[in-house]
């Protein structure tokens, strides 16, 4: 039989030593990793490393402009956060999405970010926000941009001796407002069929920096780069919305899978991102009653 | 009727949402054998060599069993005797049963499971019924691979239509459904040292299980014994595959004579047990600008896999139910079970009905739109009523609840009163169905239709029964409790179920067909009788009046005239015990005369009938094709709610179950008849978030021969749902759709193409 070695480092650097001399599988939350095994998706690891006592690797900060997420933060945690209920509201959109309630209290945001599935909730918000991740090995640390991060459905850039250790983002100001939006066929417990998450940077009206990124419509997340060319400079009004959503569709290239069809899937990443607009469109408005 | 009527808490409730209960899978026996099923890897194909020499250095291996290891019959005994236990020569369907290992640990029997090679040469298989039905080289069943047709012939149809204002035709498809029970299927088999076996497990009908062990070990019935563990929910999903996974243990345990215990993987279960049957229906009907129903024309095909199972009778019920609960004169039917190289499917809530009544109730709303006649107005005009006669020829002499249930929910609903509410992307909808339900066994399986029960009252009035139906979560224990109480007059708490189990009581049938209540609470008021008149004897003496003015009600007897002249049952069943009088009964309930004719499909297929009326309220968003279900109502003619609360509960669980196969739930098949999603992360069915608003209504017309008034219903909340969201969907945005599920992306779809 084979036998699986599980090591469960108390500390960072115990961990990374472990990764170098093993090269084993990372479990954080485990409601992926247990999953593909218990499943055949991934043949039983000889070795796993448990990194869910390493207390480094929790807690959320703020440091002058920039916030940082440990990797082992769960999504029970985000939604909890005031911090991130203020500079990443998205983000926190986006945690409600996952799972049920048991998988948000044991899921982590690094777990979702490695396990590397284009329709994983947490990335399309991060996208937005330019998150790097921070990826560490005993040779050092080093920053990813999460966009060069993930190379096709569960692939990513990392070497087998790093571990993801922190999501690293610029806060936003007053003029920055987020959407995320997705579509999934039932309330809880559903993996996104199409998801799309915006941040506008907004001032007297006019857009700055403009950012949309789309999920589970490519082999990873991407941006949606004619979408964001065509909202930088202009104003948003319904007309703006629906050319800039048409755009969106054009940046992407979904598949039929056993969740949905690549036509329906195009079609609603147009519908996303359109009422995502119309709602920062409609909470500036709201915001110019008050 | 103190007890008869009350919302008693249902018996073990509480042990259940606690995790408690004694589940198969909590079972330990020393000396326990694991094992692991081999299954076939293609959809039909011969089996050319099982090899396990690869296991023989796996420390606590114990062994392969196959076909040949079998002493008995290898064979399923169920409608038909062409399921094998293992297959033998042939496989014909993907992950069929070839065999399995047994092991000191479950560990173990899973390594060796991977270790066995399997060689099986493909062969051609038949995944499309349409394609199978009657194909002219690969024969799965018999000449042209139907296992079954029905057919319904009355009145003329061609001229009837000729008179119809107004003709609907279409066709309909329904998908697989999954029972989605929460426990998993399993069993442990103990042979014990005098050469009988006992079979614990999760289970729908311990008397199917004792017969196939008994045909697969060689032994005769008296050597079997069958005990029901706490069963967490079936479905019609644990009728007829638990006999399966018995002998898949039994075996093993017969010949290393050990115990064995054997639980299922939810992947393993989903691949390999039954299913609601897939469904083709062309359907076509008219009515006269009268808005009454002339004429009814179908084909009713159903995807049975590749071995008969339960088709048959699943096809009989479905025949009988494909005019829905409404008067038609001329009607012409024809149905089909087909054979192909996939999962069998077998029982499933609903049993053939809820697929053929998607197109029924579709419709009927269809027929009033080009009637331009409101679809609960055309309905009203339509449904039976008591006195008249069914489409198949039978008369409804009483307990015909079916307008009553109708103007239930209309007056609930607010029906279709949408208009104002509508906005932005969001359409709202209202979608109505009406349906029925035959129940019991019925003419397809009458010769199993009685039951058994067995009262024992202690001599400290504490009372125990045995039934031979099962509680598989619906609640019949708690039911049954109640009549036991109210007819010796003690508190509920006073009783207690003991497991069912083959060595208590006779053969008393298959708990399915929604017979459970009327069939076993009958037989318990005769079990009854005895110990009832023993009190009753006891109570007259004490109180010293007549015994016909003895009243027994929650523990005290009492003088009927007199209230205050009172003896407590107590003392009556302690001075019964001194006198040494009878205080233990047995009943026996056979059902009145069911009949069928084969050829004209007349008859009067079931004893009794129930009703139900539901309607739905949804929003479509017009972009994305998204249903969000709003609000539920349902009405049901019970004859009489025993458990109001429990029927209630009956009622929500199945409508949300019927959401499920209305809205998301596909298992798909891909062109080699391999399941792509057997799993619940792609297997959708509706969480406690997409439960929408559900308002359960109870209509009470008694069934006569029933206790109480009472008949079965537990399958009925179900079968109209998918029609009624259907009518939704085409209410809100004026697209039918007329395949299930109704998913998002078909709406958006037919939206477009508007």
């Amino acid at each position: 039989m084979t036998q699986t070695v599980i090591f469960t480092p108390k500390s960072l650097s115990e961990a990374l030593e472990v990764l170098n001399d093993k090269k084993p599988v990372v479990l954080a939350g485990g409601t992926d990793l247990l999953v593909q095994i218990k499943g055949g998706g991934i043949p039983p690891p000889r070795y796993i490393i448990a990194i869910d006592n390493i207390k480094a690797l929790k807690g959320i900060k703020k440091n002058g402009r920039k916030v940082r997420i440990g990797a082992l933060t769960t999504f029970e945690e985000i939604l909890d956060s005031e911090l991130l209920a203020k500079f990443a509201p998205h983000l926190l959109e986006a945690s409600y999405e996952i799972g049920s309630p048991q998988i948000r209290a044991r899921g982590t945001i690094g777990g979702n970010i490695m396990n590397a599935s284009p329709a994983g909730d947490s990335i399309p918000p991060l996208f937005v926000l330019e998150a790097h991740l921070i990826l560490q090995s005993i040779e050092g640390r080093r920053k990813v941009a999460i966009s060069q991060f993930h190379t096709g459905p569960g692939k990513t850039i990392r070497r087998r001796d790093e571990l993801l250790i922190g999501i690293e983002f610029e806060a936003g100001d007053k003029s920055s407002r987020y959407f995320f939006m997705r579509l999934g066929t039932r309330k809880a417990l559903a993996i996104a069929k199409v998801s799309a998450a915006g941040m506008l940077n907004i001032k007297n009206g006019h857009i700055g920096k403009a950012r949309i990124a789309l999920g589970a419509v490519a082999p990873t997340v991407v941006y949606a780069h004619g979408a964001q060319d065509l909202l930088a400079g202009k104003s948003l009004s319904p007309e703006v919305a629906l050319l800039v959503a048409n755009a969106a569709q054009n940046d992407c290239h979904p598949i039929d899978d056993i969740r949905s069809q690549a036509e329906y899937r195009q079609a609603m990443v147009g519908v996303l991102v359109e009422r995502g607009l119309m709602r920062i469109m409609n909470e500036l408005n709201g915001d110019g009653q008050r | 009727m103190g007890l008869i009527g009350k919302s008693v808490i249902k018996a073990g409730g509480v042990e259940r949402v606690t995790g408690k209960g004694t589940f198969v899978a909590d079972i330990k026996l020393p000396g326990m054998v694991y094992c692991a099923v081999i299954r076939s890897p293609v959809a039909r194909g011969d089996i050319i060599a099982i090899d396990d020499s690869s296991c023989n250095r796996v420390k606590g291996y114990l062994g392969l069993f196959t076909a040949k290891s079998i002493p008995g019959n290898n064979v399923i005994p169920i409608v038909f005797r062409d399921q094998p236990c293992f297959a033998a020569k042939r496989v014909n369907y993907h992950g069929e049963p070839i065999g399995v290992v047994a092991a000191e640990s479950k560990a173990i029997a899973h390594t060796a499971l991977n270790r066995i090679k399997v060689t099986v040469k493909e062969l051609e298989g038949l995944i499309d019924p349409l394609k199978a039905w009657g194909h002219r080289k690969i024969k799965l069943y018999g000449d042209d691979n139907i296992f079954r047709h029905s057919k319904i012939r009355r009145g003329d149809v061609e001229s009837a239509f000729r008179e119809c204002e107004v003709i609907i035709e279409d066709t309909y498809t329904t998908p697989y459904q999954e029972h989605a029970y929460i426990e998993p299927q399993g069993m442990v088999a103990n042979p014990l040292p005098d050469g009988t076996m006992e079979i614990y497990g999760s289970m729908q009908c311990p008397f199917y299980v004792r017969e196939a062990v008994a045909e697969v070990l060689a032994l005769p019935l008296s050597d079997v014994r069958v005990i029901q563990t706490s069963t967490g929910g079936g479905f019609g999903g644990k009728e007829d595959v638990p006999s399966l996974v018995a002998c898949q243990a039994a075996l093993p345990a017969c010949l290393l004579k050990r115990p064995v215990k054997l639980i299922y993987e939810r992947d393993e279960d989903m691949i390999s047990m039954s299913k609601r049957h897939p469904s083709w229906i062309h359907y076509k009907s008219g009515a006269t600008a009268d808005g009454i129903l002339r004429a009814i024309q179908a084909e009713y095909i159903i995807d049975g896999g590749a071995y008969s199972t339960l088709s048959p009778v699943v096809l009989f019920r479905g025949t009988v139910h494909s005019m829905g609960p409404y008067r038609c004169e001329n009607v012409h039917i024809d149905s089909y079970a087909v054979a192909t190289n996939k999962v069998p499917c077998g029982a499933f809530r609903g049993f053939g009905s809820p697929q053929i009544l998607f197109a029924v109730e579709s419709q009927m709303d269809r027929l009033a739109q080009g009637l331009k006649m409101d679809p609960a107005e055309f309905r009203r005009r339509n449904l039976l009523k008591t006195g008249d006669t069914t489409s198949f020829g039978q008369k409804l002499s009483w307990s015909v609840g079916a307008k009553e249930t109708l103007e239930k929910v209309v007056e609930h609903s607010g029906w279709r009163n949408h208009i104002p509410e509508s906005a932005g992307d969001k359409r709202i909808g209202y979608g109505l169905s009406t349906v029925f339900y035959g129940v019991g066994l019925g003419a397809g399986g009458k010769h199993l239709a009685r039951t058994g029960a067995r009262v024992m009252v202690e001599p400290d009035a504490s009372v125990t029964f045995s039934v031979g139906t099962t509680d598989m979560g619906q609640g019949m224990q708690t039911v049954l409790a109640q009549v036991v109480a109210q007819e010796l007059g003690l508190p509920f708490e006073n009783i207690r179920m003991m497991p069912t189990d083959t060595s208590r009581v006779p053969d008393s049938g298959p708990t399915v067909a929604s017979r459970a209540t009327t069939m076993s609470g009958n037989a318990l008021i005769i079990a009854c009788e005895k110990p009832r008149d023993s009190i009753l004897t006891e109570a007259s003496i004490l109180l010293k009046i007549e015994k016909h003015n003895v009243v027994i009600d929650e523990g005290i007897a009492f003088d009927r005239k007199d209230g205050r002249l009172k003896v407590t049952i107590k003392e009556i069943i302690k001075n019964c015990f001194g006198k040494r009088m009878p205080l233990t009964g047995d009943g026996w309930y056979n059902t009145p005369e069911t009949s069928w004719d084969n050829e004209t499909g007349i008859g009067e297929p079931y004893v009794t009938y129930a009703w139900a009326s539901n309607i739905v309220k949804l929003a479509v968003d017009t972009q994305t094709g998204e249903v969000e279900v709003l609000k539920i109502s349902s009405a049901h003619d019970v004859g009489k709610a025993i458990n109001p609360a429990m029927v209630e509960c009956q009622i929500e669980g199945g409508v949300i179950q019927g959401l499920g196969f209305a809205l998301t739930e596909e298992m798909m098949a891909d062109s080699k008849g391999k399941l792509l999603n057997p799993e619940f992360s792609t297997y959708i069915i509706p969480t406690a978030s997409d439960v929408p608003e559900i308002e359960p209504i109870i209509v009470e017309h008694p069934y006569p021969d029933g206790p109480y008034g009472a008949r079965g219903f537990g399958e009925q909340p179900l079968m109209g749902i998918a029609p009624a969201v259907a009518n939704a969907v085409a209410d809100a945005v004026g697209v039918r759709i007329t395949d299930l599920p109704i998913t998002a992306e078909k709406i958006w779809r037919a939206l477009r193409a508007k």
